[in-house]
């Protein structure tokens, strides 16, 4: 009986023995210490032969790893499979770049009062005496909102429009909307930074005649 | 003279059994011709049947699917194998060891990944070398630039392991294995020294052994465990020594 369990184990080591059998015999293998030593000798003969041996492992070499492998933390597969270890581990990964995140904002001084009046690498400070002059008024720039306020169409809404009062053809002035178009005013003015959406053509505003019966 | 002189080399071993062979076999070209063909990387001849990958990516599929104690019969089929990979890293055995046991249990944690595009043992052999690399970085030791390939790697050299091993006790050990092995092949009958050399040696299936030899596939079969079981007979005893080993 003995010899011809080892005889199946002989062929299944070479790979010879059907599916059935083999899988019968690998439980049985396994869980037999006695044929397991006789699975793991027939191999070393096989070494042997070949001329791959080596010095004898010590006593319960593979005792020690199975034991290692019962315990616990231990599982096939266990380092890089599962969906829910790769996900805490992204998710771990993204709170500690949060938390940086939020240390950099909170330390990292940030605005002019924090830098106390010196200048921050890598931001250029402008004097106001080196902007180059402009007739312009702040006034000039703004529409006039003290009239009621008129009814614009809705067509082109996408471009911004500029109220702009003028006089009409009867001496009565008239508002009206100029379409912005961008550094426009700028490019001639050489202020294309400072004013990027202007009127063409631009034109002081003029005051509304409040009373065209007085002239 | 160089003790490793006396007893036989594993390359003198591989020609003791070729030339055993050729002889018992000189009826038979097709036996002989496959003697001096060429190893792959994963030590079988090119043409050969490779039956025992199927039977590791069988045990490996029962271990992934949950049956841990199937890789327990992994780690037996490897151990010598790989620890004898690891030396060409490590040159203390009982590090060895140490090394080879936990690439075992690395391999077993990874086994997951496994899908079984190559063998089993070339993806152990990549999971051994790189933990054995690990274990010199960690000791602050240089890890070898130059790769040991993976068939080449157990081809066994006596006198550079004599030169490299802790202590010359494990090197008599081996080769005190070696020369029961080789002095029972030899006193074998021919046809069972021809079926084992022919499996263990050349790697034919049992069916290319039964037309090499002649006989039907069932008496291959039983002559090959025969074999095997008078050198299991002779190397159990020696194997009873290692129980006092560390």
């Amino acid at each position: 009986m003995n010899n011809e369990l080892n005889e199946q184990i002989s062929a299944f080591a070479d790979g010879e023995l059907e599916a059935d059998p083999a899988r019968f015999l690998a439980r049985r293998v396994s869980t037999d210490p006695v044929l397991a030593q006789t699975w793991a000798r027939y191999h070393l003969i096989g070494n042997c032969l070949r001329g791959e041996t080596c010095p004898p492992l010590r006593d319960g070499f593979a005792d020690a790893i199975r034991m290692a492998l019962d315990t616990p933390a231990s599982g096939a597969g266990r380092e890089a499979t599962g969906w829910a270890s790769r996900t805490l581990r992204w998710a771990g990964g993204a709170a500690v770049a949060a938390s940086v995140a939020v240390a950099a904002l909170l330390v990292i001084p940030v605005g002019p009062e924090s830098t106390g009046g010196t200048s921050t690498p890598g931001v250029l400070a402008v004097n106001q005496s080196e902007v180059a002059p402009s007739g312009l008024r702040e006034q000039d720039l703004r529409p006039d909102l003290s009239r009621a306020a008129h009814t614009v169409a809705a067509t082109r809404r996408s471009q911004p429009l500029m109220p702009l009062w003028v006089p009409n053809a009867n001496g009565q002035s008239q508002l009206i909307y100029l379409p912005l178009q961008s550094g426009q005013y700028g490019a001639a003015s050489g202020k294309q930074q400072l004013s990027p959406l202007m009127p063409e053509p631009l034109q002081p505003i003029q005051p509304p005649l409040r009373d065209a019966g007085s002239r | 003279m160089d003790a490793s002189m006396l007893l036989p080399s594993p390359l003198r071993l591989r020609n003791v059994i070729a030339a055993i062979t050729t002889s018992s076999t000189t009826q038979n070209p097709h036996a002989v011709v496959k003697l001096g063909s060429e190893r792959t990387d994963t030590g079988a001849r090119p043409g050969m049947v490779e039956q025992e990958p199927n039977v590791d990516l069988a045990l490996v599929q029962r271990v992934q699917a949950g049956d841990k104690r199937a890789f327990d019969l992994l780690v037996r089929k490897y151990q010598h194998k790989l620890t004898s990979v690891i030396s060409r890293y490590i040159h203390d055995w009982s590090e060895c060891q140490d090394v080879a046991q936990e690439s075992f249990i690395r391999a077993y944690r990874a086994l997951g990944n496994f899908r079984g595009d190559a063998q089993f043992y070339t993806w152990l052999y990549k999971i051994g070398v790189n933990t054995a690399k690990n274990h010199l970085v960690a000791k602050g030791r240089r890890p070898p630039t130059d790769d040991i390939d993976a068939g080449d790697a157990v081809q066994y050299d006596g006198g550079v392991f004599l030169r490299d091993v802790d202590t010359p006790e494990h090197e008599l050990a081996r080769q005190e294995m070696e020369r029961i092995v080789t002095a029972t092949v030899a006193a074998l009958p021919d046809e069972l020294r021809t079926a084992i050399t022919l499996r263990e040696v050349d790697g034919l299936s049992y069916e290319e052994i039964s037309e090499a030899m002649g006989c039907p596939i069932g008496t291959v079969r039983s002559r090959i465990f025969r074999a095997r079981d008078a050198i299991d007979q002779k190397l159990r005893p020696l194997m009873g020594t290692e129980r006092v080993r560390p």
